[in-house]
């Protein structure tokens, strides 16, 4: 609701600066509020808080948690796109009323996607993410935003509705008498999962599973996520890679938890396993390749999902704690790197659509920025990246996946080189040309930076507890 | 009743497939949930008195969903939207092929009769053909509603019906989504010059 107020709000703004006023109060209030649910759950681990349709539990508020930050990182520097972002269509006030707008109602369905109680409900907000976010992806108006933002809005609707209709079978198989919204309720569905046909069922969770796969970006239903991060705002791109993608493979999550003791373990496996190692080998290409900067995170965001996907298939404790650890620390590395490439294209305007190059020689606070993200998502010590990664080739190991283990240990690998190869590019070699910004931009990026590197070592700290945690013992006995 | 009904919300979704025009494919598209909404006040006397609003919804939805496209197509008048396509034979045969894999693949779900079943695959599959294989901004759209009008045979067909809040939430969020496509078909056309979704390939690596 309070990212929703925010928006009401906006309507008062009387000039530009009126605006990011309302939007730098803003953020940090809803940021905080959302950070005491995320709180709330993670102390509710073992016995989470439910309601007719809301759930606050150990997982939510872990997503909860990263959605605030991504929230607050994305609001924070919006106001810096924005001066450099012009708009032919609309003056500067009105764009970012709508911009503003926008991003907070965006903001609102994403914390509203692990709070839902109900594979139903989950379902409807996850498509009212889209339509939030698909006019920020072409905000900016040119032709390859509106080509980027019009790939995004069909390809993931009709991968929502090929979702929603695993979703109507599976309701049909579930329930025999008058309709009732609790059929679809997690506990409900965990509960009666045993009694259901298996065949059925089966069908049934693979369609919504393919369905939402579409949005979570995994290959081979991945087409539009590189355009859509690399066209979209930065701030916008943070939240799409950041926070949406991971959030949406939540409910991904909660499903093959619910209907585990329905369905054949090594089948669930397979499916999320096979889209791991896909979404793994369609990356790591084009992580070699010389990208600029934004589409470049794009493809690590592939490359991540891959990962995440690969430990929610190996379901067990270390696995798991894998993916809690990754969701975090992914979030945090992909969110400065995205808030970088606003100085980013002020210092080097080349750098918007082709590899930045002698950043180092442009900017110390530039460098050290990109550096850190990208020196997080390779999964250099002490990145929590390397602890979740280790953490869920482990847990493949504890699975008897040691074929799967080892082919996703190469593909890592492999990416690991290919990000080394664009920080030496990006960071090393002459920058060409040079353009002058002032002493506060190094100031922010420098804090931005500070912020992002003790949150990456907090998260880092968190994974020597994490696997025999109550969060993680309770996520992998499944829901009961 | 409910057979021929059902049948002819399939033949006109293969119609959109075919078809070379837009508001042909808008009308066919609109006289389909129009159908799918007929069909589910048929069945208000043998449903709970809940069932009643989900109906109504349907309605509601086919009529303002209808309107924003036929203000989409008068504000894009344009000869040829989708450029050069493939030869409806073609077309036909590729949703064919689909629609049988699909009928095949899936198993039966508990809905009231196989034909609803069927009916609401071979739709979903339709739509999935229609996005392959036409070219217009628009008739992707048109894709995206008959494979919605596929979830609501299936949703009438449900045995109590679907919980009414979903019905609701699934109608606005449907709305929604195609508000947004109609301003993306609008910027496009007036950026592009078309809407022919080939002329958008300048993202690429």
């Amino acid at each position: 609701m309070a990212p929703l107020v925010v928006v009401l709000t906006l309507g008062a703004a009387r000039n530009p600066r009126h605006a990011d006023a309302i939007n730098r109060v803003g953020a940090p209030i809803c940021a905080a509020l959302i950070a005491c649910l995320a709180g709330v759950g993670i102390d509710h681990a073992a016995d989470p808080v439910t309601g007719s349709w809301y759930l606050v539990d150990g997982v939510g508020g872990v997503f909860l948690a990263v959605i605030a930050v991504v929230g607050l990182t994305s609001a924070a520097v919006s106001p810096a796109y924005l001066l450099g972002h012009r708009r032919a269509r609309t003056g500067a006030l009105r764009s970012r009323q709508l911009y503003y707008a926008g991003l907070y109602v965006f903001w609102a369905a994403l914390v509203a996607v692990p709070l839902a109680n109900n594979l139903g409900i989950a379902w409807l907000v996850i498509e009212a993410t889209t339509a939030s976010s698909a006019l920020l992806v072409a905000f900016s108006g040119t032709r390859s935003a509106l080509e980027a933002g019009w790939k995004y809005l069909v390809l993931t609707s009709v991968g929502l509705t090929v979702a929603l209709m695993g979703i109507v079978m599976l309701y049909t198989t579930s329930v025999h008498t008058s309709a009732s919204l609790a059929a679809l309720d997690w506990k409900t569905l965990a509960r009666v999962a045993p009694h259901l046909n298996h065949q059925t069922t089966l069908v049934a969770f693979c369609v919504i599973i393919a369905g939402l796969a579409t949005k979570v970006g995994w290959a081979p239903v991945h087409n539009w996520l590189p355009d859509a991060h690399s066209e979209a705002p930065p701030p916008v791109s943070a939240l799409l890679s950041a926070a949406l993608l991971p959030t949406v493979a939540l409910v991904a999550w909660r499903v093959d938890l619910a209907l585990r003791p329905a369905l054949d373990p090594r089948a669930t496996e397979a499916i999320f396993v096979g889209f791991g190692l896909v979404s793994l080998a369609v990356a790591v290409p084009f992580l070699w390749k010389s990208l600029a900067w934004k589409r470049f995170l794009a493809y690590s965001s592939l490359e991540h999902m891959g990962v995440i996907a690969l430990g929610i298939g190996f379901h067990n404790r270390w696995a798991t704690a894998g993916v809690l650890i990754h969701v975090a620390g992914h979030a945090i590395a992909k969110s400065l790197g995205f808030s970088m490439s606003i100085p980013l294209v002020r210092y080097q305007p080349a750098a918007s659509h082709r590899a930045p190059r002698g950043i180092a020689r442009l900017s110390r606070p530039l460098s050290l920025g990109m550096g850190l993200s990208l020196g997080a998502l390779a999964g250099i010590p002490p990145s929590p990246l390397f602890v979740s990664e280790a953490l869920i080739l482990f847990g493949g190991i504890a699975a008897d996946q040691i074929i799967v283990t080892a082919i996703a240990a190469m593909l890592l690998a492999m990416g690991f080189l290919g990000i080394a190869h664009m920080g030496i590019e990006s960071l090393g070699g002459t920058p060409g040309e040079r353009r002058a910004t002032g002493r506060r931009t190094g100031v922010w990026i420098s804090s931005l930076a500070g912020a992002s590197a003790f949150g990456l070592l907090a998260i880092t700290s968190l994974a020597y507890v994490l696997p025999y945690s109550t969060l993680a013992t309770v996520l992998t006995a499944g829901i009961r | 009743m409910t057979t021929a009904l059902t049948w002819i919300i399939v033949l006109l979704s293969l119609g959109c497939v075919v078809m070379r025009r837009r508001s042909i494919a808008v009308a066919l598209v609109g006289i389909q949930s129009l159908c799918v909404a007929t069909l589910a006040v048929f069945l208000v006397p043998s449903r709970p008195s809940e069932f009643i609003p989900a109906a109504l919804t349907l309605v509601l939805r086919a009529l303002v969903i209808a309107t924003l496209l036929v203000i989409a197509i008068r504000r894009t008048r344009q000869t040829l939207p989708g450029g050069d396509e493939t030869i409806p034979v073609i077309r036909l045969v590729v949703a064919g092929a689909i629609v049988a894999a699909l009928v095949a693949l899936v198993p039966a779900f508990g809905l009231e009769s196989h034909l609803a079943e069927h009916g609401a695959v071979a739709l979903i599959a339709t739509g999935l053909a229609l996005l392959v294989t036409r070219r217009a901004t628009l008739f992707q759209v048109v894709a995206l509603l008959v494979a919605e009008n596929g979830i609501a045979l299936a949703a009438v067909n449900v045995r109590g019906g679907l919980p009414i809040v979903i019905e609701l939430g699934v109608a606005f969020d449907l709305v929604l989504v195609v508000t947004v496509a109609m301003v993306f078909h609008d910027r496009i056309f007036d950026v592009f010059g078309t809407t022919d979704t080939h002329a958008l390939q300048e993202l690429r690596d």
